[in-house]
């Protein structure tokens, strides 16, 4: 009787699926296949794009690239990029700041969706100046009045429900488990007293997020997303850049690590769960072995421009852009927009210049 | 032309200055308007001169205008002792569309109104504005240090919460930098969209009649010597 060769289901591997030839032959600039997109998207695609810091590089590399990236809270038109960026505009999709935790997403959204009030966040008062406890940054000076950042946090919640339903994909990037907040439960997205506020132990606690409740809170995440946008996708990438500080009690590296990979984890199950919700491998690009760090600056926590790049080009060489293109409209009813202001000053041009003759004449 | 005899009043702006000047001279004061269009101004490159008190920078064909005008007054398009009024600062048909264009007032009533609104704070109405204005507001500070000024703001053509808000703020602004201003905003009467009687046939400027009113205002209020 004839023996059969032995087999396994290894066998049958593409070579990416082993380390010697998918990572350490490869090395960082030819690892090949690291992502493809779950989903055939429309040729021109918009993505919505939030998170902790480094989801600003995705924000920055699509707009560069002219493709469809939304801003549903955009500076007013005839602002320079440097005072757009003073006041934290065209940094996410809307004025959130930086989102760092899968719990203060959650209480944006509700607040985006009508669930929550848009007062149910604290607003932190300092010597005459007001900062919202969710952004206490976004304004460069905080703001004049309790009103005027309330004002404030209603546009930047109109702005992300726009961003929402005007986008084909909801990029987010988890960025920490640790977190701040009140003895109601509200996230902060800082720790009270080091950008605002006024840290006070019996009402402030520290929170370690836990994979079960990142998880819990992601899943009402896209439950709220889904309900503002039916078609919307989730795409979930983790934070390359470690924590500055932990208050957990652990050694800063090994804190970072507990962080990351409950993110991971979570992240990961969520893809597997849902397929309207994908995971964009950025953490592994920057921090896996093969960089060797060298996508750290030297204080081996920013991430260098070479390294967002690398990142960038995983995620536009993954991405599938087949499906027709479905915001043809939308473009049009802009550009019109545009034209229609261009004539109506046209015409007050002309207005301006016959007033002025007429007046010479008298004269 | 020079040597001639000095004016009464000298009316410097965009073509809002056509309705003061036209009520000036119905008044019987020697008035000279200096007309720069609104444009001009919006670019935001108009320089006080030491001399010629107005500089319009690298724009030659607008630079001769400008000493051609001074030359006619003694040297200078801001003669000492000759009441001067101002019309240039605001430029709101032109600042205000692109502010507003994708929903944004500074109003935060206007804002909560309208789903498509997005507030903007003050301090950011603030920089908006600085940025646009700065180099306008410099000649109108080193002008009313020397001159006696009054800025005048524009009608209100519209009545758009964000418009009138960013004209308000601009009068604000000025008057920190101890420039006097007549606001209509402020003035009982005039303080709504323009009056039919007192818009112009194209619906966007004052006519003389509501120039009249507001040089009569100015003169109640000390601000212009009556003629």
């Amino acid at each position: 009787m004839k023996k059969t060769p032995a087999t396994n289901p290894y066998m049958a591997l593409p070579p990416q699926a082993f380390w010697r030839s998918g990572v350490a032959e490869a090395g960082v600039f030819g690892l090949r296949d690291l992502w493809r997109s779950k989903w055939d998207l429309p040729a021109d695609a918009r993505f919505a794009t939030f998170g902790s810091c480094f989801a600003q590089h995705i924000s920055r590399a699509l707009a560069a690239r002219k493709m469809g990236w939304v801003n549903g809270e955009p500076a007013p038109a005839g602002t320079p990029p440097d005072l757009a960026r003073q006041f934290n505009y065209g940094v996410f999709s809307a004025r959130t700041a930086n989102i760092y935790t899968a719990a203060q997403l959650l209480l944006i959204l509700r607040m985006a969706a009508g669930d929550s009030a848009p007062d149910a966040a604290e607003l932190w008062e300092a010597e005459g100046r007001v900062r919202d406890s969710l952004r206490p940054t976004i304004e460069p000076d905080g703001f004049a009045s309790r009103e005027e950042a309330l004002a404030s946090r209603s546009a930047m919640l109109r702005g992300m429900r726009r961003a929402i339903t005007g986008a084909d994909v909801f990029v987010f990037t988890l960025g920490l488990t640790e977190g701040w907040e009140n003895a109601t439960g509200q996230p902060y997205a800082v720790c009270p007293g080091t950008m605002g506020g006024q840290f006070d132990a019996t009402r402030h606690r520290f929170v370690n997020y836990r994979h079960a409740r990142i998880r819990a809170d992601m899943d009402a995440c896209l439950g709220l997303l889904r309900r503002l946008n039916p078609d919307i996708r989730l795409l979930l990438t983790v934070s390359p850049v470690p924590l500055t500080a932990t208050a957990s009690g652990n050694h800063v590296l090994t804190a970072t690590t507990y962080s990351k990979s409950v993110l991971r984890a979570a992240a990961g199950e969520m893809a597997e769960d849902h397929a309207e919700v994908d995971y964009f491998p950025s953490y592994e690009i920057i921090t896996g072995a093969p960089t060797r760090a060298a996508f750290f600056e030297p204080n081996l926590r920013s991430v260098v421009p070479q390294g967002v790049e690398t990142v960038m080009a995983h995620f536009f060489g993954g991405l599938r852009l087949t499906d027709p293109p479905r915001h043809g409209a939308e473009a049009a009813a802009e550009a019109a927009r545009g034209q229609a202001e261009a004539a109506r000053l046209q015409a007050e041009d002309l207005a301006c210049e016959e007033a002025a003759l007429e007046a010479y004449n008298a004269g | 032309m020079p040597g001639d005899p000095m004016p009464d009043l000298v009316v410097v702006g965009d073509s809002h200055t056509a309705c003061l000047h036209e009520a000036a001279l119905a008044q019987g004061m020697q008035s000279r308007m200096l007309y720069i269009n609104g444009n001009f101004w919006h670019e935001n490159r108009m320089r006080p001169h030491p001399v010629l008190g107005l500089s319009a920078g690298y724009r030659a064909k607008l630079n001769r205008q400008v000493s051609a005008f001074a030359a006619a007054q003694g040297g200078s398009v801001f003669p000492q002792g000759v009441p001067c009024l101002a019309s240039f600062g605001y430029h709101l048909g032109r600042l205000t569309p692109p502010f507003a264009r994708q929903g944004h007032t500074p109003d935060d009533d206007h804002a909560a109104a309208d789903d498509s609104r997005l507030f903007v704070s003050g301090a950011m109405l603030d920089a908006y504005i600085h940025h646009h204005r700065h180099a306008l507001f410099r000649v109108l500070r080193l002008v009313s240090r020397s001159a006696d000024l009054v800025v005048i703001a524009p009608p209100i053509i519209h009545s758009d919460p964000a418009t009138n808000a960013i004209a308000a703020r601009i009068t604000q602004l000025l008057e920190a930098h101890r420039i006097r201003v007549f606001d209509p905003r402020r003035e009982p009467g005039l303080d709504g969209p323009l009056a039919p009687h007192w818009t112009a046939a194209d619906g966007v400027h004052g006519n003389a009649a509501y120039g009249a009113e507001v040089l009569r205002r100015l003169q109640i209020k000390g601000m212009l010597r009556a003629a």
